[in-house]
């Protein structure tokens, strides 16, 4: 393990993307252990299981590697250890059932096989291998970067393949099974976290990670060229294309990619701008937030009240916009488990990156 | 973040299983950043197009779509009617009005006239009041806009009331809500003293839609009238960044935001940045974030609150915060009552007051008004009111008038005779005495029986007494006098008066502090302010007593005893069981009664001392076992007269304390004397020493000698007819000594 890397690491990338301007200067990054300890009780309260399980009621009440790895990830921002470990210990005598160390990717408790389908899913795998890693780091646990390691070889080995349309350049693949086609290979960009696999790359040697954020990167920007980004692609050596088999709106899944370059500190990537400039045209205060669009129009196709989703778009034209404060709700944690969760991401990221966005 | 450290043989297993993987790949890809293992075929998997429909759930692009149908789009909201001043009608969101007619203005906030043509009133009366009799009239701005009948007694329920256009303004509308309600079995004051119909000022405004309002000045102030109803106060962020500012932007803050919105003290919550949702969404709220300059700017939130945007800059004084005072002008009703000259006949009109014409059976009505803060009369001079009014014939045997002067009874007039004619210059003489430097109130009650009392009134009969703005109240001159007494301390109190100690803090948290310190922003003197010193109760060692000595546990018992209520029954009450002590004291005969004739004398003689010289410590202790209050305030040493300290009961919400110091202030009738009890029931006790002794703050001129030393010799009369008579005494009997040593003859 490249430890010095590791720390470098955390310690520059927040700054490189901090591109606030002058109140960057006047307002730093908080711990949010202490100043939202309150918003991480609520969602623990209503979206964690005291055995550990983070439980996606609208979704059969089923949990996932993904909502496993958010809540660790979580965990490690607001330093409790007690959830963390219960969360790791659930995820690993429910979900990590294959042999190559990853996880399969969904829990469903009502079902006599629990675990139908034991396919993983490589942004759950990542953000598990993430959480682990930070924990480690945290908490001085070795058997988390231990277990860390083990999943970001199995993902490297299985999840970075080859780009079809650049030979020199890697995608991320969404599973181990089931995405590569004859003539192409699907992709779920905002599977990428170039945050988490740079750090997960520099804690765990595996550079392929690195090297896989960069390339993302490069292909969230080409796709960006083309309007807003899919839920899903496809890559075949021609190039990229809205996919053909799988949905290709800019959806609930695409939602993230802002939210993840912005924390990433990219947040004057092309993808942040394009999205942002549709939050500017459609987002109004008292009014359902857009949540499926056209990627090539921006015309809104579904709306959600959620304040999640309405904090990921006080954050994206924050960000852009480099403003007084940000129109980010407050907490509320009656909302579904995935907009709660991905609310608390806004508020981290916006605490590390862009600390003026403050909700107003 | 910790740093990591790895045992040194996981640190070994942890790269031969990295190095060991990497020889296993299935295959290596150069890159120029390092080696990266690719799997080149993806042989044995299914496709995604034969999965079944099971994993086909994990590619929907309504998997993350969740239905609920509990979440709805925000509700539209109330902007309510704000009250613009204390009172005790008001009991969290209702208003009481009450008796046969009660009048009322509130202010409306709107951020544009164009967001609703209906104006919503919720009410709910008690099952005294005839529905067919009783009605509410509505006037916004002066224009009536209507009237509905009062018929909700089971719950609140809205009338909407259509507003006609032009009628609403940008900015503070006045709304006057009067009420009309009778008796449906009754008459007379008692039957009006029973009647009562609640206004849900909650529930009560334009109802809007969120959406709809621009943010801006008016629509933060529209937000904060709302927000005010609602349980949570309102939200300051980001106040932590204030640093060494923070109690001075809070300060100012806080007492802008008080004095324009009037009413009842607002609540407060101090809050980081990174916030949970209440369960009802904010209407408004206050954010401090820094910037380059001071500056106000006004926006919606993503919550759709009304935000106050306050940008400062590091280390800036908020005073040089522009743009604050323009958007936050303070009600005229947070200023003191009006000065009123002395030695002249002064109008009631000067002072506010305008003629008001009663068509009901019971009216009560108060005038404030302020004498200088040097004004002082002890002696017998008289002061004059002159009274204009007229009463209706016929009215029912013992119909009466009673004026009163803060609270103690001058006149009772019989409105019988002289009916039907308007009596002018009607001379009241009244002791001077009773008025005081400071706040006074001029107040009347007008009492018709029922006739007959036990039948509904009847609707025939119009006015029965108008009182005219053109009667007088004359208060004789004053010498520049000061007695001791905590009122003009009181009245000085500022917003910057607040005094702690290392142990404050027990007693007085800081929303507590804020509060207090908001409540003084009103009406303030506008001359040197006065300290308020801020006691715990276990400090109570740090109070300066002067000349007196208070127990301690009389004090404690003032502010954690309280008073046991009565029983609610009906019934007949229980019959005391015999107390078996004072049948043995009955019973010890000729001895006892000769004791008990000797306590009897004792007490009496201690009781005349008293009044010759009065030891006002055992008078203090005696007078505070009969108390019970929120809080205590004191000033029982006279060489600090601009001081006062203050404890509170732990039980007591500082909220209701302040709205009593805030009606204290504007309407008077507070804390007076050396101890002052402010009660349970809102009502303040004073305790006043009677061997206060004035002090000349003028120079002793032949002009003024006569009064000021009235009022010296007035403020201990006995001490001086009795020091005069053993003098007289002593005099006679050296006189009578004299006459009988000249006469005696030498033998």
């Amino acid at each position: 393990m490249n430890r010095r890397r590791f720390l470098s690491t955390l310690a520059v990338l927040p700054m490189a993307g901090s591109a606030g301007g002058a109140l960057a200067s006047r307002m730093d990054s908080v711990d949010l252990s202490h100043a939202a300890d309150a918003v991480w009780r609520a969602w623990k309260e209503v979206h964690l299981a005291p055995d550990g399980r983070v439980v996606d009621v609208f979704q059969q009440d089923a949990s996932h590697s993904e909502g496993q790895g958010y809540g660790m990830l979580l965990a490690t921002e607001f330093d409790d250890a007690a959830a963390f470990e219960r969360m790791y210990e659930w995820t690993e005598l429910h979900l990590a059932q294959r042999s190559d160390g990853l996880l399969s990717w969904r829990w469903l408790p009502a079902s006599p096989n629990p675990v139908p389908d034991p396919n993983n899913a490589s942004d759950g795998d990542l953000f598990y291998a993430w959480a682990l890693v930070r924990a480690a780091h945290r908490w001085t646990e070795a058997r988390y970067m231990t277990r860390a390691i083990s999943l970001a070889q199995a993902l490297t080995q299985t999840c970075v393949i080859r780009n079809p349309a650049r030979p020199n350049s890697t995608l991320f693949l969404p599973a181990a099974h089931g995405f590569v086609h004859d003539n192409a290979v699907s992709i779920n960009p905002s599977y990428y976290m170039p945050l988490a696999m740079r750090e997960l790359a520099a804690a765990t040697g595996q550079t392929a990670l690195d090297v896989c954020a960069a390339d993302g990167e490069r292909l969230l920007e080409e796709i960006a060229a083309a309007g807003l980004v899919p839920d899903w692609i496809d890559v075949s050596a021609d190039g990229w294309m809205p996919s053909q088999r799988l949905p290709s709106n800019t959806g609930y899944e695409a939602l993230r990619v802002p939210l993840f370059l912005i924390w990433s500190g990219q947040q004057t990537h092309t993808a942040v701008r394009n999205i942002a400039s549709v939050y500017e045209r459609v987002v109004h205060v008292g009014e359902a937030v857009p949540t499926v669009l056209e990627p090539g129009s921006g015309v809104v196709l579904d709306t959600s009240p959620d304040p999640g989703y309405r904090a990921l778009a006080g954050l994206v034209r924050c960000a852009v916009t480099s403003g007084i404060g940000a129109d980010i709700p407050p907490f509320d944690a009656k909302q579904p488990y995935y907009p709660a969760t991905l609310q608390l991401f806004a508020m981290i990221a916006a605490n590390k990156v862009l600390p003026e966005c403050v909700p107003v | 973040m910790n740093a990591l450290h790895l045992t040194p043989p996981v640190a070994v297993m942890a790269a031969a299983l990295v190095l060991g993987l990497s020889l296993v790949s299935p295959a290596l890809a150069q890159s120029g950043t390092g080696v990266i293992a690719i799997p080149f075929d993806d042989s044995g998997v299914e496709d995604l197009l034969d999965a079944p429909p099971i994993f086909e759930e994990r590619f929907s692009d309504t998997r993350r779509r969740a239905e609920d149908p509990t979440r709805s789009a925000p509700d539209l909201w109330v902007a309510p009617l704000r009250p613009v001043h204390v009172s005790q009608q008001q009991q969290g969101n209702l208003w009481r009005f009450t008796g046969e007619h009660h009048r009322e203005v509130f202010s409306l906030h709107v951020a544009d006239p164009t967001l609703s043509d209906t104006l919503r009133v919720a009410s709910i009366s008690t099952v005294n009041v005839l529905p067919e009799r009783s009605a509410a009239s509505v006037s916004v701005n002066g224009t009536h806009i209507g009237s509905f009948e009062l018929d909700r007694f089971e719950q609140v329920a809205a009338t909407e009331l259509p507003i006609p256009p032009g009628v609403l303004v940008k900015g503070r509308n006045e709304v006057t809500i009067e009420i009309l309600q009778h008796h449906r079995i009754f008459c007379g004051p008692d039957a009006s003293w029973a009647l009562w119909t609640e206004i849900d000022l909650s529930q009560s405004g334009i109802v809007v839609d969120p959406a709809a309002v621009d943010p801006g000045p008016e629509g933060f102030m529209m937000g904060l009238a709302a927000q005010a109803g609602l349980d949570s106060g309102l939200e300051i962020r980001g106040t932590e960044l204030l640093d060494a500012q923070r109690s001075a932007w809070i300060g100012l803050l806080t007492q802008r935001l008080s004095s324009a919105i009037g009413g009842q003290p607002l609540g407060y919550r101090f809050t980081g940045y990174w916030s949970v949702a209440s369960d009802t969404p904010s209407r408004a709220r206050v954010t401090f974030i820094p910037g380059p300059a001071n500056r106000v700017s006004f926006r919606r939130g993503a919550d759709g609150a009304h935000v106050m945007v306050i940008e400062f800059a590091e280390g800036a004084a908020p005073d040089e915060l522009p743009g604050l005072t323009e958007h936050m002008a303070a009600l005229p009703q947070s200023k003191r009552p009006q000065l009123i000259d002395v030695a002249r006949e002064v109008r009631l009109s000067e002072f506010g007051f305008r003629t008001e014409r009663y068509a009901q059976r019971y009216a009560h009505r108060e005038i404030a008004f302020r004498l200088p803060d040097d004004w002082l009369v002890l002696t017998a001079a008289k002061a004059r009111l002159r009274l204009d009014y007229i009463y209706a014939e016929g009215l029912p045997p013992g119909s009466v008038l009673i004026l009163s002067i803060n609270g103690t009874p001058i006149r009772m007039l019989p409105l019988l005779d002289e009916a039907n004619s308007y009596i002018t210059r009607f001379p009241i003489d009244f002791e001077a005495r009773l008025l005081t430097a400071g706040a006074n109130v001029l107040s009347y009650e007008m009492l018709i029986p029922g006739d007959p009392p036990d039948m509904p009134c009847s609707s025939s009969r119009g006015a029965v007494l108008e009182i005219n703005q053109n009667s007088t109240l004359n208060v004789p001159y004053s010498p520049s006098m000061y007695l001791a007494d905590m009122g003009l301390a009181f009245t000085a109190l500022g917003p910057d008066s607040l005094r702690l100690n290392d142990l404050s803090h027990r007693a007085f948290g800081e929303l507590d502090q804020i509060t207090l310190a908001t409540a003084l922003s009103r009406a303030t003197a506008g001359y040197r302010p006065g300290a308020l010193h801020l006691i715990a109760l276990d400090d109570m060692g740090s109070i300066p007593q002067g000349r007196y000595s208070v127990e301690r546990r009389l004090l404690e018992e003032v502010l954690l005893m309280r008073p046991t209520q009565p029983a609610s029954g009906q019934g007949t009450p229980a019959r005391a069981a015999p107390d078996p002590f004072r049948l043995v004291g009955d019973a010890r005969g000729t001895r006892a009664a000769l004791s008990g004739w000797w306590d009897w004398f004792a007490g009496h003689a201690g009781d005349f001392l008293q009044w010759v010289s009065p030891r006002v410590e055992n008078r203090l202790n005696t007078w505070l076992t009969k108390q019970s209050g929120q809080a205590i305030f004191m000033q029982l040493d006279d060489s600090r007269p601009d001081h006062i300290w203050m404890m509170r009961s732990p039980d007591a919400d500082v909220s209701t304390i302040a709205a009593a110091i805030i009606s204290a202030r504007t309407f008077g009738e507070g804390p007076r004397g050396q101890v002052s009890v402010l009660g349970h029931d809102g009502q303040w006790h004073n305790w006043m020493a009677p061997d206060r002794r004035p002090v000349m703050l003028d120079r002793w001129t032949f002009s003024n000698f006569r009064p000021a030393m009235g009022n010296v010799v007035s403020a201990r009369p006995i001490t001086y007819v009795v020091t005069l008579f053993f003098l007289a005494l002593i005099s006679a009997a050296l006189a009578l000594r004299l006459v009988i040593k000249t006469r005696e003859h030498d033998i």
